[in-house]
């Protein structure tokens, strides 16, 4: 089959490679039929995301029609069958240990495999669940960036989605909606609250959404991109352009002195703009000197929240950041949430939602092309994101 | 691009950073140290580099960054122990290279961590120079600065070419050592020709290692007394020790161990297990997947909470092990307590390749552990293994 492959920084190839296979029993295997590319990939794009390695497939934001189930699946009521349509969370989950019961999938303690997790423990502490298409060190299955994919856990994870509805409605249940979702969650919202979002990327835009749907009285959306910062606006946000404004000083202002009531950072390691804390963050995490993060929309997010605040963080960090103002979160008692996105959490109620209209979804996909097109699509939405909001791409 | 343009105006200022850069250098020195004292293990395992004497190396490693650190600390002017540091990130280079076979899992994370090494050293040795030589004229440090920037930018780009060439080619390692050294050597020799040191502070330096080198391995004994796990209530010397909880009740896991012939299902290396009469009879692929048999007998066995069996005397494998079932608290399932002893044939130098082999019992008892939870609870064992399994682009179709 035909797959997206990473090859290192910036070298994504598509590739003849292996169709994957039933290997364990409760493994599924989907025809991709769309695939997106997510700002997490872009991480990896950036070789930023150690335990990656040359040929790996990638792609964690995917949907498509079951081909083929493992016998573990076969006839268990309500898991897929062949020929439905699936959406695939991205975070892999076994739905029965001591996580996946207290509903956080995306800690599982059985889907990365026995060496990996030897990986993830050295440099984390504990091995989180496995994830599609995302390194080594989470478990190194292989993404859905390509024609087919296998799916363990196949009874646990996909969604069943029904006959009908376009695949551009519900791709994103796979990821980014969610992570959305999740993000305003964790901010602890209550009625009349503030809440200020940093970046206006796809997680962004759908924690501005959530974060009204959750009763924010007022949500302040802050990037650079003009276009993306406009999205957020039709949804309802107030804007903050952070190379017009102090963004700081701005947001003390809006809010009146007090500060907003929860803060999300959706930007993740590698933070734009030319302060100087970026830019020392810059030099040391390309000379590897001790540093692999770019956090500076995270100690914005944490000065900037009121006393008492919630600071809610899907960014990706990946391992190690400097100068966070640990004194801030203490004595502002703080309250500080994050985690990759528990998807399987979410996605049925979610789905509910887009299905009575009271979530859009496709207002964010700016372009459409082909599976081969991938490395472009890469490109595109690295280097133009003004243009670029979203890519989903189409194997065949 | 215009991070790099903003590096290159902050350069105009640069004239006085040696000293502070040295200094940050020194931070980082002591928490790397630190790291490799307080989580051993950690840093070595996530690279999969083993050694025989491992924790001793390590409390060295850690003890020489630190001390380095601290001394930079302390006297970020004096190019002695920036120079030493340099010292310490060639033996880092050795353990890397050293680690870099074939059958290393973690190669890959390894590679990177031997590029960042090979970029990090020429960052100190740039600035180790820089140091050495304050310029005549003004009494200022960083007179080498252009040079410093070309000969990092030269070695990060060998770092990175290096990598790249090491993931694709797949001659024999003897061979990419070679290369490697044939890529190093030059450039060292060259920076050795620029420091021009002169004898005091080749003494100086000389001096330093030395004093490290005895603090290092001072902490290096006191580090390696600690007892690892603890526990087991009967604490054997040299025994490994792992737990596990897994969500499930005692005696539906006894039951599961307790029927040996099962255990190739989560026991990597084991191959058969099977009934002699007295107890069983084992057969795992060993060192260069040898192939090792051995007898072994029940030594203890209390249904749901205890199982022990150890290997017969004259055994070609010495080996004792101990299972022990808990009630983990707050009805979280069963904790999973096993206690090991190993000693493959061939004495001490079986033991150094069971540890090259990643045969290692202390890897495979956590992995097994940990395959035999995911059995328990999933029905399955999770896996990457193979192309059906995880399609890659290293596993390449013709068209
Ligand atoms: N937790 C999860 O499970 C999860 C899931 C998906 C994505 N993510 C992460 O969420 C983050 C965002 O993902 P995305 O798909 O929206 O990516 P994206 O790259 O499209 O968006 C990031 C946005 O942040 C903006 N930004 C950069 N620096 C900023 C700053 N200093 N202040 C304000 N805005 C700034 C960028 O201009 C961009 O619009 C990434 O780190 C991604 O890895 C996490
Ligand atoms: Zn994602
Ligand atoms: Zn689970």
């Amino acid at each position: 089959m035909r797959a997206l492959t990473w090859h290192g920084k910036h070298d994504m190839r598509v590739d003849t490679v292996p169709d994957p296979e039933i290997v364990n029993p409760r493994d599924i295997v989907i025809k991709v039929t769309s695939t997106a590319i997510c700002g997490s990939d872009l991480h990896a794009y950036d070789g930023m995301i150690p335990t990656f390695q040359a040929g790996d497939v990638l792609g964690h934001e995917f949907m498509g029609i079951v081909e083929e189930v493992g016998p573990g699946v076969k006839g268990k009521p309500g898991a897929p069958k062949k020929g439905d349509r699936v959406i695939v969370p991205f975070t892999i989950a076994c739905g029965s240990c001591f996580f996946c019961e207290k509903t956080l999938f995306s800690c599982c303690d059985n889907s990365n495999p026995a060496p990996n997790q030897d990986i993830a423990d050295a440099l984390l502490g504990f091995s989180p669940a496995g994830l599609f298409g995302y390194s080594h060190m989470l478990g190194g299955y292989a993404g859905g960036q390509a024609e087919y994919a296998r799916v363990p856990f196949g009874d646990v994870g996909p969604q069943i989605i029904p006959d009908g509805v376009d695949d551009d409605k519900v791709l994103f249940l796979t990821d980014i909606l969610p992570t959305g979702w999740m993000a305003a969650e964790n901010a602890q919202i209550e009625p009349g609250d503030t809440v200020a979002v940093w970046g206006c990327g796809p997680v962004g835009l759908f924690a501005v959404q959530s974060a009204f749907l959750m009763g924010a009285a007022e949500v302040i959306a802050i990037d650079h991109y003009p276009h993306r910062l406009e999205l957020a606006a039709r949804f309802g946000a107030k804007t903050l352009n952070f190379h017009e404004v102090k963004v700081r000083e701005a947001l003390t202002e809006m809010t009146g002195g007090r500060g907003p009531d929860s803060v999300i950072d959706a930007v993740g390691m590698e933070a734009h703009g030319f302060s100087p804390d970026n830019l020392l963050d810059f030099v040391t995490q390309e000379l590897k000197l001790g540093n692999t993060e770019r956090p500076h929309a995270l100690r914005e997010a944490i000065l900037a929240v009121r006393k008492g605040g919630t600071v809610s963080v899907p960014g990706v960090y990946g391992g190690f950041g400097q100068n966070i103002p640990l004194g801030a979160i203490v004595n502002k008692g703080l309250t500080l949430k994050s985690g990759q996105t528990h998807v399987q959490r979410y996605t049925a109620k979610l789905l509910e939602m887009i299905l009575e209209g009271t979530i859009d979804t496709t207002f964010l996909i700016s372009h459409r092309m082909s599976l081969e097109d991938g490395p472009k699509g890469y490109k595109g939405f690295k280097s133009e994101q003004d243009k670029y909001t979203k890519v989903v791409l189409k194997p065949r | 691009m215009w991070v790099l343009e903003r590096v290159a105006a902050l350069r105009a200022r640069e004239d006085r950073v040696g000293p502070a850069a040295a200094r940050g250098f020194g931070v980082f020195s002591l928490g790397l140290g630190l790291a490799e004292l307080l989580a051993p293990g950690a840093l070595k395992g996530a690279l999969g580099l083993r050694h025989p004497s491992d924790e001793v190396v390590r409390a060295a490693y850690g003890a020489r960054e630190f001390g380095v650190g601290a001394a930079l600390l302390a006297q970020p002017h004096r190019p002695e122990w920036m120079w030493a540091r340099v010292a310490g990130d060639a033996l880092d280079i050795a353990t890397l290279i050293a680690g870099d076979r074939s059958d290393n899992p973690k190669r890959t994370t390894l590679r990177s961590a031997l590029a960042g090494m090979l970029a990090i050293t020429a960052a100190d040795v740039a600035l180790a120079l820089r140091l050495s030589r304050p310029d005549p004229a003004t009494g200022l440090f960083g007179r080498e600065l252009p040079g410093v920037a070309r000969v990092r930018g030269a070695a990060g780009m060998m770092g990175e070419h290096l990598t790249k060439k090491l993931h694709l080619t797949k001659k024999a390692h003897l061979t990419k050592k070679a290369h490697l050294a044939k890529k190093v050597l030059p450039a060292a020799v060259l920076l050795a020709r620029r420091a021009r040191l002169n004898d005091k502070r080749v003494l100086a330096g000389g001096g330093a290692a030395l004093v490290l080198g005895a603090a290092a391995v001072t902490l290096a004994v006191l580090n390696a007394k600690k007892t690892k796990g603890g526990t087991s209530d009967m604490p054997q010397k040299g025994a490994i020790e792992r737990a596990v909880t897994v969500n499930m009740p005692r005696q539906a896991l006894y039951a599961q161990w307790r029927d040996f012939a099962r255990a190739p299902r989560w026991m990597e290396i084991v191959e058969s297990v099977s009934e002699t009469g007295e107890g069983h009879h084992w057969v795992v692929r060993g060192p260069g997947d040898k192939r090792i048999e051995y007898d072994t007998v029940i030594t203890e066995d209390r249904p749901g909470e205890v199982l022990a069996w150890e290997s017969v005397k004259g055994a070609t494998v010495r080996s004792t092990n101990r299972l022990e079932f808990r009630d983990a608290p707050g009805g979280r399932g069963t904790e999973i307590h096993a206690t090991m002893t190993y000693h493959p044939p061939g004495g001490p130098l079986g033991k150094v390749a069971a540890l090259v082999t990643q045969k290692a019992p202390e890897l495979q008892v956590r992995r097994d552990l940990r395959r035999f939870k995911q059995l328990m609870e999933t029905g399955e064992i999770a896996t990457t293994e193979g192309p059906g399994a995880a399609p890659s682009g290293r596993d390449k179709v013709k068209q």
